[in-house]
């Protein structure tokens, strides 16, 4: 080994960082050059100086309080939660069972299929009353006639009409339809009657505003009289209902399924 | 007011991640030391230090079990630097290693007898001249010698936390001591500590 080597490996000899070929060659060169020998001896006393000289500080209680308290502050809150998720998603039941739950939340929210039901059912229920429709409309009827199959129509025939919440006509009159109207959240009790000038009128009730029991009293006198006429039936279920009046006028009626009760009752009674 | 958090709530120890107490608390006295080499100032040293030790406890599941802890928060302290406080530090002092080179040439001429001069720097430069001498090194140069000899960190992980070639903390260390060596030297004759007549002895 050369100086210049040894320069170069000095620092690792005296570091003990070197392989023992490298060290004896290093100790060889040593005991022949007094010039190495002293750098040597600079680069020993260097590294005592700075590995014992070193006035190490320690940490001041203080601060070392401080980070540890903001540390376990940090576990209490977000780290804890992240734990907690790992380990329930450590276990694999639990991971696919969260999997299938979030899958099943999502499949309800974008294809309900309760939902759905209730739409086709709708569905079903209008095109019966659209098909109906057409047939009365094929019929002659008296002017004014008006056909009470969608909650649009009533509400058509009242503004053209000019008619808000209507007076019973002293003049003699006679019902021709009656029915409930379940809209939304709206619930009404519908009555159709005709003047002595055949100008057909239309009351419109309310449900919260009568009593049940009140409005059932109200549908049977109803039927009593619509008892003596002619009526056929379309769809029980689906609580769609024509009747044909004696002058041969027919009313269509649609309703949805939360009536049925009543207007299965209706049916009944009228058969 | 740490007396008073101390009195309100204070979250226990045994909320820590036992690894983390095992492995990374023991080390804060290092990195309080390294944090005050960083920055020179006591303040910013405590809080580079929370703000390491709050990173390593974040990313501690990415810390592999069984490696050197303490030079993995020695990397995030550095970076941690690097990122926020070096522009609050003055730039390392430019230096002229050729000059120092002649210098130690010349000290080398004078004495004859390396073990002199050894016994009488070690035993009569003053603890804060040893302090200052070390301070006074250019930073990458202080750096690389006190992960060596303070921390007594291995070549391979020296260079592996500084991103350097592992002969340039071979390089870095030995031109490290020469410069300390003079500078070590130089506090001790104008100590009036007559380095002449000790080697004549």
């Amino acid at each position: 080994m050369d100086c210049k080597e040894f320069q170069e490996y000095i620092s690792p000899y005296v570091d003990n960082q070197i392989d023992s070929v490298k060290k004896n060659e290093i100790e060889e060169h040593l005991k022949i050059c007094s010039s190495c020998f002293f750098d040597f001896k600079v680069e020993s006393l260097a590294k005592r100086i700075v590995t014992f000289r070193f006035q190490k500080a320690t940490c001041p209680e203080a601060i070392r309080n401080q980070i540890i308290f903001n540390l376990a502050s940090q576990r209490s809150f977000s780290s804890k939660v992240i734990n907690y998720i790992k380990v329930l998603f450590a276990n694999k039941t639990i991971r696919y069972a969260i999997a299938f739950g979030v899958l099943l939340i999502g499949f309800l929210i974008f294809y309900n299929p309760f939902e759905n039901q209730k739409e086709k059912y709708y569905y079903e229920l209008a095109k019966i009353v659209y098909q109906n429709c057409k047939e009365i409309r094929n019929h002659n009827f008296p002017e004014k006639t008006i056909f009470a199959s969608s909650h649009d129509v009533v509400m058509n025939f009242i503004s053209s009409n000019g008619i808000k919440n209507p007076k019973m006509p002293k003049t003699q009159w006679s019902i021709i339809a009656a029915g409930i109207e379940n809209y939304q959240n709206y619930q009404a009790a519908h009555l159709l009657f005709k003047c002595e000038n055949d100008t057909i009128y239309m009351m419109e009730c309310e449900m919260d505003k009568i009593s049940h029991s009140g409005y059932l009293n109200f549908v049977k006198e109803i039927h009593k009289d619509l008892a003596k006429k002619k009526f056929f039936k379309v769809d029980h279920e689906g609580c769609s209902i024509i009747l044909r009046l004696e002058n041969g006028v027919l009313m269509a009626f649609a309703m949805s399924s939360d009536n049925k009760h009543s207007m299965n009752e209706l049916i009944a009674s009228l058969d | 007011m740490l007396q008073d958090t101390d009195r309100i709530t204070r979250p226990p120890i045994e909320n820590l991640d036992e690894e983390f107490r095992k492995e990374a608390l023991p080390h804060m006295d290092a990195l309080y030391n390294f944090a005050l080499q960083l920055t020179q100032d006591s303040d910013d040293a405590a809080d580079l230090l929370q703000e390491t030790y709050i990173k390593a406890y974040r990313f501690w599941d990415k810390f592999e079990k069984g490696t050197n802890c303490k030079a993995w928060l020695f990397r995030i302290m550095k970076n941690s630097f690097i990122n926020f406080y070096r522009k609050n530090t003055k730039s390392p002092e430019k230096l002229d290693y050729d000059e120092i080179e002649e210098i130690y040439e010349t000290i080398k001429s004078n004495e004859q007898n390396p073990h002199n001069l050894d016994r009488e720097i070690y035993d009569n430069v003053f603890d804060d001249e040893v302090m200052q001498a070390i301070n006074s090194l250019p930073e990458e140069f202080k750096t690389v010698l006190l992960m060596c000899d303070v921390e007594g960190m291995s070549y391979e992980e020296i260079a592996d936390f500084m991103d350097i070639p592992i002969g340039t903390v071979r390089s870095r260390i030995h031109r490290a001591r020469k410069l300390l060596a003079v500078k070590l030297y130089d506090y001790a004759k104008s100590r009036g500590y007559n380095v002449d007549e000790i080697g004549e002895e």
